[in-house]
């Protein structure tokens, strides 16, 4: 019937298939399944402060952070409460590619929080669409926030920062309920001095959580 | 100023006209022998050069803004202009349309990222190739899909003049200390640098501030961009005073002639550059007749002149011109002139099998013909319409210049 040398190249023909299909269907395989455990995973693009959430939401520093963009290498988990721990990643859109860590990592939290300090651009709009249905099937929850408000509050008037709020909020209406969009400060600075932070929101929603 | 203008207007739509005629006429002569794709490689030439003189036509300076929606290139823009005609508001990065805002001297256009879309990457493209110059456009380090606009564009047109403005200082400093200023401006500077010849080329700036007072954006002036445009050799803002020069010309260094002449040389050696491909399919016409009758040539050697401007002699005569020149060339260089019209008389002898068997090899040396003609002019312009004593070094010197400017002179089989 079939000789055997042919049976390693149909599976990986069929295995190619497949996985085509699913990223035809938007579904993300990753690379393993993990087992889904108290995990809270942060991820965003380089730069938005996911350290200093991490750090902030711990309320001392366990995470490096840094001026520089990608400060962040690879993922590191650091015990929170509650049995829960924090997963810190390496930032997306990034020059150098850490998608598939990251993915790894998201894959095994029960709760991811997508840190952003503005709008979301076109990538990360794809990239969060991309994991949504999986999310959605495991029972894993997803909270947007919306960090560096501090900035925003010297740079921008108002009424630009409540359309950029509203136009945030736009952005992932059709996936994500607005009661799971919170603002904030990690580490609101002034005059290069480090002020405590400003994230009760993301405190009280995170305890409702775990 | 504006009667200068007009005049520039109107000498350039004369050359249009003469180019047009003459590379049309051409096409409706040979037509029936080229194929498709010849046809409209010679259409695209042709229509290439119109857009590039309707741009220097307007007298302005196009500038191409690139980067993400978000950057605040709008904001950027009303800062260029002084006025707020550019509609600033929060957007997404869908958009896919082109905004041209104009106001003299600048035409800033407002180009969308691409964000994968293909449709997108062949606007930016258009729109670079359009410009006299590029800015990019950041507001922090610049993300992996900001890289590979930024890579696309300079990797096709990697010689136009180019400035890297880093927007939203305020907020990118705000509230950092010194040292992490420092290394955030290290970090973009990193970045950004390859894309610009020199780190000073990478100006950081806010196109708008925010006053707390009235709470309200403040639209700001960007000296130092507007230096940085105006500067010499490098920069974009001399191109405004290609086609006035005789406003500006006496107030300007020797760089900046010498770049407006660069400028002038690089359009020339676009038009020459048409011919050339449109000679390739021209009838065959010996060389000899040519030299008495030189029809093409004689177009050429016009735009080539009005394009270089300057005093003409008050014998300057197209016709005269474009035939002494070819003589010049063909005594000097009979391998590439010469040659040429003996292939072709055995090419009219043997008729159309003596056509088809050297068709390739004979529009190899049209096409050389045709920019070594060219670049010759240039010089004999150059030289105050003179070869001087020595005709021999000028052309061949053309015939250096020839392969230097254009990458195909050497290969033959590209010009088929």
């Amino acid at each position: 019937m079939i000789p055997p040398w042919l049976i390693v190249p149909i599976i990986y023909g069929v295995y190619k298939l497949l996985t085509k299909y699913d990223e035809a269907s938007n579904t993300p395989t990753p690379p393993v399944l993990p087992v889904v455990g108290n995990r809270i995973c942060l991820i965003g693009k380089t730069g938005t402060g996911k350290s200093s959430t991490a750090n902030a939401l711990l309320g001392h520093e366990a995470f490096a952070v840094g001026a520089k963009n990608g400060s962040t290498a690879k993922a590191i988990e650091v015990v929170y409460k509650n049995n829960f721990t924090i997963v810190d990643t390496p930032g997306l859109l990034d020059t150098i590619n850490h998608e598939n860590t990251i993915i790894y990592e998201l894959a095994r939290s029960k709760i991811i929080l997508y840190v952003t300090s503005g709008q979301l651009f076109q990538t990360e709009l794809d990239f969060l669409y991309k994991i949504r249905n999986y999310h959605l099937q495991s029972n894993q929850k997803i909270i947007l926030y919306v960090n560096q408000q501090d900035t925003r509050e010297r740079t921008m008037p108002t009424q630009q920062r409540e359309i950029e709020k509203n136009s945030i909020k736009n952005q992932v209406i059709s996936w994500l309920p607005e009661d799971k969009i919170v603002f904030g400060s990690a580490s609101p600075v002034k005059n290069g001095a480090l002020l405590p932070p400003s994230i009760s929101e993301l405190n009280n929603l995170i305890s409702k959580m775990i | 100023m504006n009667n200068d203008l007009n005049k520039i207007k109107a000498e350039m739509s004369e050359l249009q006209k003469e180019l047009q005629s003459g590379l049309q006429s051409m096409l409706s002569e040979v037509g029936s022998k080229l194929s498709k794709a010849e046809r409209e490689a010679i259409e695209q030439e042709v229509n290439e050069i119109n857009e590039l003189i309707d741009r220097l036509k307007t007298g302005l300076v196009w500038i191409a803004l690139f980067g993400r929606t978000s950057v605040g290139k709008s904001a950027i823009a009303n800062s260029l202009l002084g006025e707020d005609i550019a509609k600033v508001g929060i957007e997404h990065d869908f958009t896919t349309t082109v905004e041209p805002y104009q106001k003299e001297p600048w035409m800033i256009v407002d180009v969308p990222g691409f964000m994968g879309k293909k449709v997108n990457e062949k606007i930016a493209l258009e729109e670079a190739q359009k410009a006299h110059g590029h800015i990019f456009v950041v507001e922090s380090e610049p993300y992996e899909d900001e890289i590979e606009l930024f890579d696309f564009v300079s990797d096709k047109m990697p010689d136009a003049p180019r400035i890297v403005f880093v927007n939203k200082k305020d907020v990118l400093f705000q509230g950092k200390t010194k040292s992490d200023r420092e290394i955030v401006t290290a970090m973009i500077k990193q970045k950004m640098k390859k894309y610009v010849k020199s780190e000073d080329d990478i100006v950081f700036g806010s196109a708008r501030l925010y006053d707390e007072e009235n709470d309200v954006y403040v639209r700001q002036r960007l000296l130092e961009l507007e230096d940085k445009l105006y500067e010499d050799a490098g920069t974009l803002g001399q191109i405004m005073n290609v086609f006035d020069p005789a406003n500006r010309a006496s107030q300007l260094n020797t760089d900046i002639k010498n770049k407006i002449l660069e400028i002038r040389r690089k359009v020339a050696r676009k038009v020459i550059h048409g011919y050339a491909y449109a000679a390739i399919a021209s009838s065959l016409v010996p060389f000899d007749s040519l030299t008495v009758a030189p029809g093409m040539y004689a177009s050429l050697t016009y735009a080539i002149v009005k394009i270089m401007g300057g005093p003409q002699p008050p014998s300057f005569n197209k016709m005269k011109m474009a035939g002494d020149t070819l003589k010049v060339c063909g005594q000097i260089l009979a391998a590439d002139f010469v040659a040429v019209s003996a292939l072709e008389t055995i090419a009219n002898l043997f008729g159309p099998i003596g056509i088809l068997a050297d068709v390739a090899f004979l529009s190899y040396f049209k096409y050389r013909r045709t920019l070594i003609f060219g670049e010759a002019t240039l010089i004999y312009i150059e030289n105050g319409f003179n070869f001087g004593e020595s005709a021999s070094a000028s052309i061949k010197k053309a015939k250096e210049e020839a392969g230097k400017h254009y990458n195909k002179f050497g290969s033959k089989r590209e010009n088929k």
